[in-house]
């Protein structure tokens, strides 16, 4: 399917359904807050601050809010239109391809306001897209599915669930992987090699699991209100 | 065109619903009738895989259904949750006829067919801001977009005017394409063949 089709299908989905309102407005507010907060943490020189450290940052918010909340459809009224005409597997590569985007922006624009330097330690690109690209995505394939087997995430009674079940182990999660990886290839010598062999790892299982992760997913989508 | 039903098991919570060795031919039209709550939807959903199965082995043309793109030979609207709320119904249509990869001209051809099939100006309203009926109009007209040669309808006359019900009774007596449709109560069309459901096994009458 054509990403344009799909993108259009996200742009009124963001922007026709009042409830998302909030959300998406409240994401965009905070990003620029964090962009602007290290901006001026880095003109007073208290803290050495990183690049990838806003990158994580932002990436919460985009991540969380995005990809969860609007997800699937804030509405289960139309999860058979996206099981049975988008079909499961384009909505996944559509969310893969906003990250992508939202990536390239958020580089782009720390880049723009001269925020750090523009490589920082060694290897800093793959740095950069691996612990904050490919990581998160990879976590996004599989923990989304994951979370929704046992409470009903699109029921309009408890609208709120994901706030209320999930949103702080997600944050524990965005926050901590990049973190924790982060940590590892900065203070051990062959922490580089080993993270980048990880992801590699990682990434080439889900590649080569990849139908049986959307039939998951579609499974998830479809059990989450027996009729 | 056909679809063969080697076997069908579905079960959600106390419900169970079975099925086996049932085939359905191009040209012919099927009914699936019985009572309020006895799973004709969700045998129609179970076919095109939109409710969790226990066993499913079902042959489009002799290709198992999990092989091939259910949306690009099946035509379904199987409840509201075919539609999308926020979207206008020439949006709508727009936008199956482009997941279904026709080109601008081929949309156009397809949207003044099924406006003329059921008589219609689409209001330019988003679908969540219709009525009930029309909804259901919205649904039924945009399963048709792209010709595919199997149309599965549930209970396709329930909420729409007389005048709609009309024109959707022509359609099924006069098409030559493979449908099957629900409803609770029995029709006077002339139909290939009545399926009914009893202490959920789904069963040939006629």
């Amino acid at each position: 399917m054509k990403i344009f089709i799909l993108l259009s299908y996200y742009k009124r989905l963001i922007f026709r359904n009042p409830k998302l309102y909030f959300y998406f407005i409240t994401s965009f507010i905070v990003y620029f807050i964090v962009v602007g907060m290290l901006i001026f943490l880095q003109t007073v020189e208290t803290l050495n601050l990183y690049f990838h450290r806003l990158l994580i940052f932002s990436y919460i918010f985009q991540f969380y809010y995005n990809h969860l909340y609007y997800g699937l459809g804030w509405e289960s009224s139309f999860r058979h239109f996206v099981a049975f005409q988008i079909r499961m597997k384009n909505i996944i590569y559509m969310y893969i391809f906003l990250n992508l985007s939202y990536f390239v922006f958020s580089f782009i624009l720390i880049k723009a306001v001269s925020l750090t330097p523009w490589l920082i330690v060694d290897y800093s690109i793959f740095n950069i897209i691996i612990l904050y690209f490919i990581i998160p995505n990879l976590l996004f394939l599989i923990v989304f599915p994951l979370l929704t087997i046992y409470v009903d995430l699109f029921n309009s009674k408890k609208g709120l669930v994901i706030h209320k079940f999930y949103g702080f182990p997600l944050l524990v999660l965005t926050i901590a992987f990049p973190a924790m990886f982060q940590y590892l290839w900065s203070n051990f010598s062959v922490g580089p090699e080993l993270i980048s062999c990880l992801s590699i790892v990682f990434t080439i299982i889900v590649i080569s699991r990849f139908s049986r992760i959307v039939k998951f997913w579609e499974d998830r989508l479809l059990q989450i209100k027996a009729e | 065109m056909n679809i063969y039903i080697e076997k069908l098991d579905i079960s959600v919570k106390k419900f169970h619903l079975h099925c086996h060795d049932l085939n359905f031919d191009v040209g012919d039209t099927f009914l699936i009738t019985a009572p309020n709550g006895s799973g004709k939807s969700m045998f129609l959903k179970g076919i095109v895989g939109l409710v969790k199965t226990s066993y499913r082995k079902i042959k489009i043309n002799g290709v198992y259904t999990n092989e091939l793109n259910l949306s690009k030979v099946i035509a379904a609207y199987l409840g509201e949750e075919f539609l999308i709320p926020f979207y206008e119904p020439m949006e709508y249509f727009e936008l199956i006829g482009k997941i279904k990869g026709l080109d601008d001209s081929q949309i156009k051809f397809a949207v003044e067919g099924i406006s003329k099939m059921f008589n219609q100006e689409w209001p330019k309203k988003f679908i969540r801001d219709l009525s009930t009926g029309m909804k259901k109009k919205v649904g039924l007209a945009g399963s048709l977009i792209g010709n595919p040669q199997i149309i599965m309808w549930d209970e396709p006359f329930e909420n729409v005017d007389d005048e709609a019900q009309c024109l959707l009774r022509q359609f099924i007596e006069n098409d030559k394409r493979l449908i099957i449709y629900s409803s609770p109560v029995r029709d006077n069309l002339p139909l290939s063949r009545v399926l009914g459901i009893e202490s959920g096994r789904v069963l040939i009458e006629q």
